[in-house]
């Protein structure tokens, strides 16, 4: 077991290096020069070169990256002379265009996308699990033939058109809802509540349906399940059979699966934070591109590897956790 | 209760399964009868309606099937009875054994939890504690090795005769008058075989169980059952007692399953095919 | 294909002006109700522009159908032959291939397309989108068709074709390819509905197609601002994406459901 979280956490930190490479490979290659854009239309040379000093830039490439890396571990400094700028221990850069700390940009901003992905996971898994379940009771009946047809509109519906579908009708014509306003979670609960339902509900509604289909699918396979059977023979009461014998093992792989989708969800909330205005990391990447921040723009995408990465690692040891054959079978 | 000591009694048990707008029967008309702690051997090929038979016994069938006929097991009338009723004599009076245990036992929970989940189910106010002392003994019970070791174990970990030895004493820890064995040797190795079958007769004749054993192997119960019942089609075509049944086959249908067996003294080109169902097979052998 | 044809029909381009059709004392608001809907312009104007919505949705979904076409056709090529390399060959290639997929695989692939995308210099966005979609598409169905190559290599066909002496690759071409053709075409048909949302949700956060070029993702991100005004704007080629998209996951579906009944995967 130790021997199995060991090579994960080992195999995790390769990708991640390896994700940190690549991207930066790709913004030294590609991008253009950083110190230009900051400086502006009337620049001196002088000017260009001591920015691209303080940054750092004029550096090779196998040195930027080293530096960025040491920066990540243990921080470094941007600039010299008078203008010293300090960047603590998970530094991942500093934002010419708005003269900020990457890292602080992106912390700032982290609660409210973590608020925006937790409720979307919750609402997606709550209905995937409560629709599946239906369809598989009811199979082949009416509700699962119904819900089967909101599963394909929900796969097929861009999230970006669901949110302008959704504020258009519930908010500026039917006024269900309010228009969104920026309150805190302390100071109007029940306000901060309703400016997360259609955020919520757009980001969910995908992996809503996806998680629909892979429920009731797995609920009926594990019904046919021979287990299931022996359980029936064995006299136990229905609600019985069904809660230890067929929801079980017909769960645990939607919530492998949750789990993974969790973890990258960033890349999902970036659409639906641009589209109603909500000040998280989603939004700083959207903002960043716009502006062409190239240092923030390959923090995020470092930060959703990163999610992604963990996430896999954490989910396979969750699963031999629940999965009795994964566990032994690895520790043998 | 009736005087005598029959256990089980099947009188013109028809099941049938809707196939479009007709109703095909895969049992018709089947009459059996069993005695207290006796063993009966149902002997078909897949298709035979055996299976059914025994589903239909422990009121296990899908709901679609329909049964008609009376199924009584010790003065209680099993068809059109209610599901808490059946409940309350399935896994407790009646226990089953199935083909193919890995597919049989859930992964997910140790053979101790799945062996007591009948107990426990049955009998009120069990404690975790009881529950998997029971189990360990009925592992015993079934000769598992370290007991109260591998009751902690899950069923991956065991091989193919480990886990239908847990499958029998997961059948056992109720002691149940009856047992259905359903092709319980079928998934296993040949030597395997032999020690499994030799088991069931021991622990039918310690517990004083009925056994009922399907099977489409005639070497199966001609090792273990007193009487044999062979099924076609989902009719009987043969009964009677495993000597009169194996010295005088009547059916021809029996006599080609006997001769599919093959006995040590056989020569290769001796060994004859069952012919198909349904084909007229007078004296037609296919070689 | 037929845009030219079906512009030509209703009298507009997508890229003629009709400022007739805006009001500029609105602040170039359609003029009109429903977006500006008559029969000269019949699914309205763009706010502001006057452009024709229709003629804009019809070449909106050339450009949209060529991207997310040509980016399946790279993929299926890309994801089977790796697929089979990794499958029918194994040992070191295997291992090779399947890192490299699984460091795909982990890729943030949304976030990072935008970001190499926004690093790209704009002119000839439609092939850098083709390639950068397929860059991180392959390794789905490459994984399916190594899985199958695997199981299929071992069986008793492709045994008999090496004991004849059957070249490797009239193994391959001959034996293994088309018992894959069931299961790629339906990750084909799964494929391309996902690239249309795709391209359609790059071009939206403006990263994709670059304007004056038409494309419904685009089209929508240009009619955030207008939405309570002038909801038709966004309500067409919304609706347009949205049944396209359907139509191909429906296919898809369906298809699945004739090639392999018992499979819900």
């Amino acid at each position: 077991m130790t021997r199995f979280v060991a090579s994960r956490l080992l195999g995790m930190v390769v990708v991640l290096f390896l994700v940190c490479l690549f991207t930066f490979l790709v913004f030294f290659a590609l991008s253009p020069d950083p110190a230009v854009q900051i400086c502006g239309k009337n620049c001196s040379p002088d000017r260009i070169d001591q920015i691209r000093g303080n940054l750092g830039l004029d550096q090779p490439f196998l040195t930027q990256f080293t530096q960025f890396l040491a920066g990540l571990v243990a921080g470094r400094e941007y600039g010299g002379g008078t203008s010293v700028v300090e960047c603590a221990a998970p530094c991942l850069g500093y934002s010419y265009q708005t003269a900020q700390l990457v890292t602080d940009m992106i912390v700032q901003r982290l609660p409210v996308t973590v608020v925006v992905a937790v409720g979307a996971a919750v609402l997606w898994l709550l209905a995937g699990v409560v629709g599946g379940l239906l369809s598989a009771v009811r199979e082949g009946r009416f509700a699962d033939r119904f819900i089967a047809s909101l599963t394909l509109g929900g796969m097929s519906v861009p999230n970006y058109v669901l949110a302008l579908v959704l504020q258009y009708l519930l908010v500026v014509k039917l006024r269900v809802l309010p228009f969104p306003q920026a309150v805190s979670f302390t100071a109007d609960p029940g306000q901060w509540f309703l400016n997360f339902i259609l955020p919520w509900t757009v980001l969910a509604a995908g992996y809503a349906a996806t998680y629909t289909r892979l429920t009731r699918a797995n609920v009926i396979d594990t019904l046919g399940e021979n287990f299931v059977r022996t359980a029936r023979a064995k006299g136990l009461r229905p609600s019985l059979v069904w809660r230890r014998h067929a929801l079980r093992p017909a769960l645990t792989p939607v919530m492998t699966l949750a789990g993974m989708d969790f973890a990258g969800l960033l890349g999902g909330a970036l659409i639906t934070e641009t589209v109603f205005g909500i000040n998280g990391v989603g939004k700083l990447a959207a903002d960043s591109i716009t502006s062409n921040d190239q240092p923030v723009i390959m923090a995020v995408t470092l930060l959703a590897a990163f999610f992604v990465v963990v996430g896999n690692v954490v989910v396979d040891l969750a699963y031999s956790a629940v999965d009795p054959r994964v566990r032994v079978g690895v520790a043998a | 209760m009736i005087a005598d000591e029959t256990l089980l009694r099947v009188r013109d048990l028809t099941v049938s399964f809707p196939v479009g707008r007709r109703d095909v029967p895969v049992v018709q008309g089947l009459d059996l009868e069993l005695g207290k702690g006796r063993t009966l051997g149902i002997v078909g090929e897949s298709g035979s309606g055996k299976s059914m038979t025994s589903l239909a016994v422990m009121g296990l069938l899908p709901p679609r099937a329909a049964v008609t006929g009376s199924i009584v097991f010790d003065g209680t009338e099993l068809v059109g009875a209610g599901e808490r009723r059946l409940r309350s004599i399935r896994g407790d009076r009646i226990a089953m054994v199935f083909q193919d245990p890995l597919s049989c036992l859930n992964p997910y929970y140790t053979v101790g939890t799945q062996i007591a989940e009948a107990y426990r189910s049955h009998r009120t106010g069990v404690s975790r504690r009881q529950a998997r002392k029971v189990a360990v003994e009925a592992m015993e019970r079934v000769h598992i090795r370290h007991a109260a070791r591998r009751v902690d174990e899950y069923p991956h970990q065991f091989s193919g005769g480990m886990r239908q030895r847990v499958m029998i004493a997961m059948a056992l820890c109720t002691d149940p008058e009856l047992i259905i064995a359903d092709e319980p040797t079928t998934a296993l190795d040949v030597t395997v075989q032999a020690q499994i079958l030799d088991l069931l007769e021991e622990v039918r004749q310690e517990s004083g169980a009925a056994l009922v054993l399907i099977t489409h192997d005639l070497a199966v119960v001609s090792r273990v059952a007193e009487e044999i019942v062979v099924m076609r089609s989902g009719v009987v075509v043969e009964r009677g007692t495993a000597r009169e049944v194996f010295s005088d086959p009547r059916h021809e249908y029996t006599r080609a399953l006997l001769d599919a067996v093959p006995r040590i003294d056989d020569r290769i080109e001796d060994l004859r095919a069952v012919p198909r169902a349904g084909r007229t097979t007078s004296g037609s052998v296919v070689r | 294909m037929f845009a030219p044809l079906i512009v030509r029909v209703s009298g507009w381009g997508p890229y003629e002006f009709d400022q007739s059709a805006v009001d500029p004392d609105l602040g170039g608001m359609p003029a009109g109700p429903w977006g500006g809907v008559s029969s000269e312009h019949w699914l309205g104007v763009e706010p502001g522009s006057g452009r024709d919505i229709f003629a804009r949705i019809v070449y909106g979904a050339r450009v949209s159908m060529l991207i997310a076409l040509s980016a399946t056709l790279l993929t299926t090529v890309l994801g089977v032959v790796f697929g089979l390399l990794a499958g029918y060959f194994g040992g070191r290639t295997d291992t090779v291939i399947s890192r490299v997929m699984e460091f795909l695989m982990a890729f943030p692939a949304l976030i990072f397309m935008i970001a190499v995308l926004s690093a790209l210099p704009a002119e000839n966005r439609a092939l850098l989108l083709v390639v950068v979609i397929s860059a991180f598409g392959w390794p789905y169905l490459a994984r399916i068709v190594r899985g199958q190559t695997m199981s299929l290599r071992e069986r008793e066909f492709v045994e008999a074709a090496r004991a004849s002496g059957a070249s490797r690759a009239r193994i391959v071409f001959t034996e293994i390819l088309p018992n894959l053709r069931s299961t790629v075409l339906v990750m084909v048909t799964m494929a391309v509905p996902g690239y249309v949302g795709t391209e359609a949700g790059l071009s939206f956060l403006g990263v994709g197609v670059v304007p004056p070029t038409p494309s419904w993702g685009q089209m929508i991100a240009s009619s955030v601002q207008w939405y309570s005004v002038v909801p038709t704007y966004f309500l067409f080629p919304g609706a347009c994406l949205f049944l396209l998209v359907l139509s191909f996951t429906v296919l898809g579906d369906r298809l699945r459901a004739a090639v392999d009944p018992g499979g819900r995967s």
